[in-house]
């Protein structure tokens, strides 16, 4: 009798729907899904069966599955691609489709043409497995360079965590094909938050002053982003950790009962044949982060914070990262390097402000993006200074600026940072220039911590004369922009007051919006809101 | 739905069928007497647990009310130790260097300590 072997997955049947698929026999298991013999995306496999409104696959021989593409992967589908789907580690059966109608090969990459996975976020990211020679060393020389400056500061007290951990501990030292950074993690020797908080601040200042690009995430991650050959290359996060009175918080997931020698002196732990500090029971710290199961390779794990958890890490260390990466893959993710809205020319909402404010006046166009709007009115006579979080849309913007021979003053900054923002607000008061403020689509991209630094900045700046200008989606039926971002114009006003601003003027208008997640077009309601300072 | 003792019984079985069971089960025959008591006190019970439950309805409402109350206090109150750190460090990093070659002694005595 012929020996049956049980591969898991029989036969794959991909479509633009998702994929259905049949197994020989129920799971558990974990199944990595392949584009053209490359890993994109994990997920793991369910006894469900396939919905009444995914049925119609006649023939199956085995149990049949359905799993629907994850939403970030669906605006690549398109092209013909060989389709694979296996258990972990081996080998899948594939099938060849073509996906929205196209017979052209799919591209699943950047604008920079790396190659692109579904990450553990359910977001495109990248995947060590895809990455060009040379890049997990330069990561990990990276590491160990922040590692030292940490360490000069901190003592020995830093360590590698996260997948730097869990790969080495369980893969005899190498890092994770799925991995996509390298993580150090710290034991503050602060117990209370404000004080954790404030020597983040200094380990964030002590890397920008050894040279290295750094993102505040919040006060629990740093992440050090490093370009190679002019093209975004590696990164490596920094997680802040402390004790309070017998619990352990280690940003981002774990909140537990520890004792400083869980954790320190750390150990040492070959990372691809280099010797990293490691916490002292490294499986203590991957059991805390992952969960009783991280043994098993499981490339679709997800974290589930419990809310008790993530609550003390928001109210402790904010986020001061709100859906900036959201909007950093309208510029990354765009399908061969075309960027929905960059060189538009100015808007309406801009030409109005052009014409209604004093043309001696210079204009700090706060969110600038891609910089339209900052190049458009420069290049109408204004003096412009642009301020935006994502270093990405205004590499793009400057680019644009320079091939309009346009003079404005592009800055990183973050809005949700008060110190930076009151830090602008004092250097451009001290300066000669009187300000006009303008922020299209701005309030409703801010938490309130960043309408309250928006409203705190005019109050520095605004002079008798002298406006702000704001727009707002008063339409809350649309649902490109997040509901808990849907603001009335009178909690703006409100706001506003708190700061000493006045409404001057609030005009409805129907102009086109478009958001990250909702690119198209969509006509609907907004509210044009210019406020001056109250005069006593 | 229908119950055994909703089933009307035919007149003619009733009078014999009562003399069988005062012979056999004289205790059932007590138990039936005590029926309409057990049923209205049961009818009163029950009157008791809808009150109950309505008030353990409103309770719970209240509870999830000021439950939510509570966390947005407990967010702000940890927000608190953020924004604590934030302005320090303004004040550190930005503030005091900035006024650190023009201080005026005549406030350093304003500030002087008000108690000892």
């Amino acid at each position: 009798m012929a020996e049956t072997v049980l591969r898991g997955v029989c036969a794959v049947h991909p479509s633009d729907r998702g994929l259905h698929y049949e197994v020989d026999a129920p799971g558990p298991r974990v199944l990595d899904v392949h584009f053209d013999g490359r890993r994109v995306w994990s997920f793991a496999d369910h006894d469900e069966p396939v919905p009444a409104d995914q049925a119609g696959l006649a023939g199956a021989s085995g149990l049949l599955r359905f799993q629907p593409w994850p939403a970030s992967l669906v605006p690549f589908l398109r092209g013909r691609v060989r389709v694979g789907l296996g258990e972990v580690g081996s080998a899948p059966v594939e099938s060849v489709v073509d996906l929205g109608r196209s017979a052209e090969t799919l591209r699943l990459a950047d604008r920079y043409g790396r190659p692109l996975v579904v990450n553990k976020w359910g977001r495109l990211g990248h995947a060590l497995a895809d990455a060009p020679d040379g890049l997990v060393d330069r990561m990990l020389d990276s590491m160990d360079r922040i590692r030292e400056v940490l360490e000069s500061s901190l003592g020995p007290r830093v360590f590698v965590t996260g997948g730097t951990l869990l790969g080495p501990v369980r893969e005899g030292g190498r890092v994770m094909a799925h991995d996509d950074d390298a993580d150090l993690a710290y034991l503050s020797d602060h117990e209370h938050p404000a004080d954790v908080a404030l020597e983040n601040f200094r380990l964030g200042r002590a890397l920008a002053e050894a040279g290295f690009e750094v993102l505040r995430l919040s006060i629990g991650h740093l992440q050090v982003v490093f370009d190679h050959e002019g093209v975004p290359d590696h990164y490596v996060d920094v997680f802040t950790g402390f004790l309070m009175e017998g619990c352990w918080y280690q940003h981002f997931a774990i909140r537990t009962s520890a004792v400083r020698e869980d954790l320190l002196p750390p150990r040492t732990l070959l990372v691809e044949g280099r010797p990293e500090p490691a916490p002292r029971d490294p499986e203590f710290m991957l059991e805390q982060i992952y969960g009783p199961g991280w043994r098993i390779p499981d490339p679709s794990y997800t974290f589930d914070v419990p809310p008790a958890t993530g609550g003390r890490f928001y109210g402790w260390f904010a986020d001061y990262n709100v859906e900036r990466e959201q909007w950093e893959d309208v510029v990354l993710l765009a399908p061969d390097g075309r960027t929905p809205g960059s060189r538009t020319g100015m808007s309406a909402f801009a030409r109005s402000v052009h014409v209604s404010t004093p043309a001696d006046s210079a204009i700090l166009d706060l969110g600038a993006g891609l910089g339209s709007d900052a190049i458009a009115l420069a290049s109408a006579g204004r003096t412009v200074r642009g301020v935006d979080y994502s270093r990405h849309a205004l590499r793009l913007a400057r680019e644009a600026a320079a091939q309009a021979s346009a003079d404005v003053r592009f800055d990183v900054l973050n809005l949700l940072d008060p110190r930076a923002v009151i830090r602008l607000g004092a250097t451009l008061a001290a300066g000669p220039d009187t300000w006009t403020v303008y922020g299209r689509r701005l309030l409703n991209a801010l938490e309130d911590r960043g309408r309250d630094n928006v409203f705190r900045l005019c109050a520095m700046l605004l002079r008798r004369g002298t406006t702000a200008h704001f727009d707002l989606v008063t339409d809350h039926d649309y649902t490109g922009i997040p509901a808990h971002r849907h603001l009335d114009p009178e909690q703006v006003v409100e706001e506003a007051r708190r700061h000493g601003l006045e409404l001057d003027e609030a005009v409805l208008r129907t102009e086109p919006i478009t958001w990250f997640d909702a690119p198209d077009e969509r006509l609907v309601q907004t509210c044009r809101m210019t406020f001056r300072r109250r005069t006593r | 739905m229908t119950r055994p003792m909703d089933i009307p019984r035919p007149r003619y079985l009733s009078e014999p069928a009562r003399m069988v069971r005062r012979v056999l089960a004289p205790a059932a025959l007590e138990l039936e007497g005590q029926l309409p008591a057990i049923l209205e006190e049961n009818a009163g019970l029950r009157a008791r647990l809808a009150e109950v439950e309505g008030r353990l309805a409103e309770l719970e409402d209240r509870l999830a009310r000021e439950v939510g109350v509570l966390q947005q206090d407990l967010l702000e109150s940890r927000r608190l130790n953020l924004r604590v750190a934030e302005l320090t460090d303004l004040v550190t990093e930005l503030v005091l260097p900035l006024h650190d070659r023009e201080i005026d002694q005549s406030v350093l005595v304003s500030l002087a300590a008000d108690a000892l």
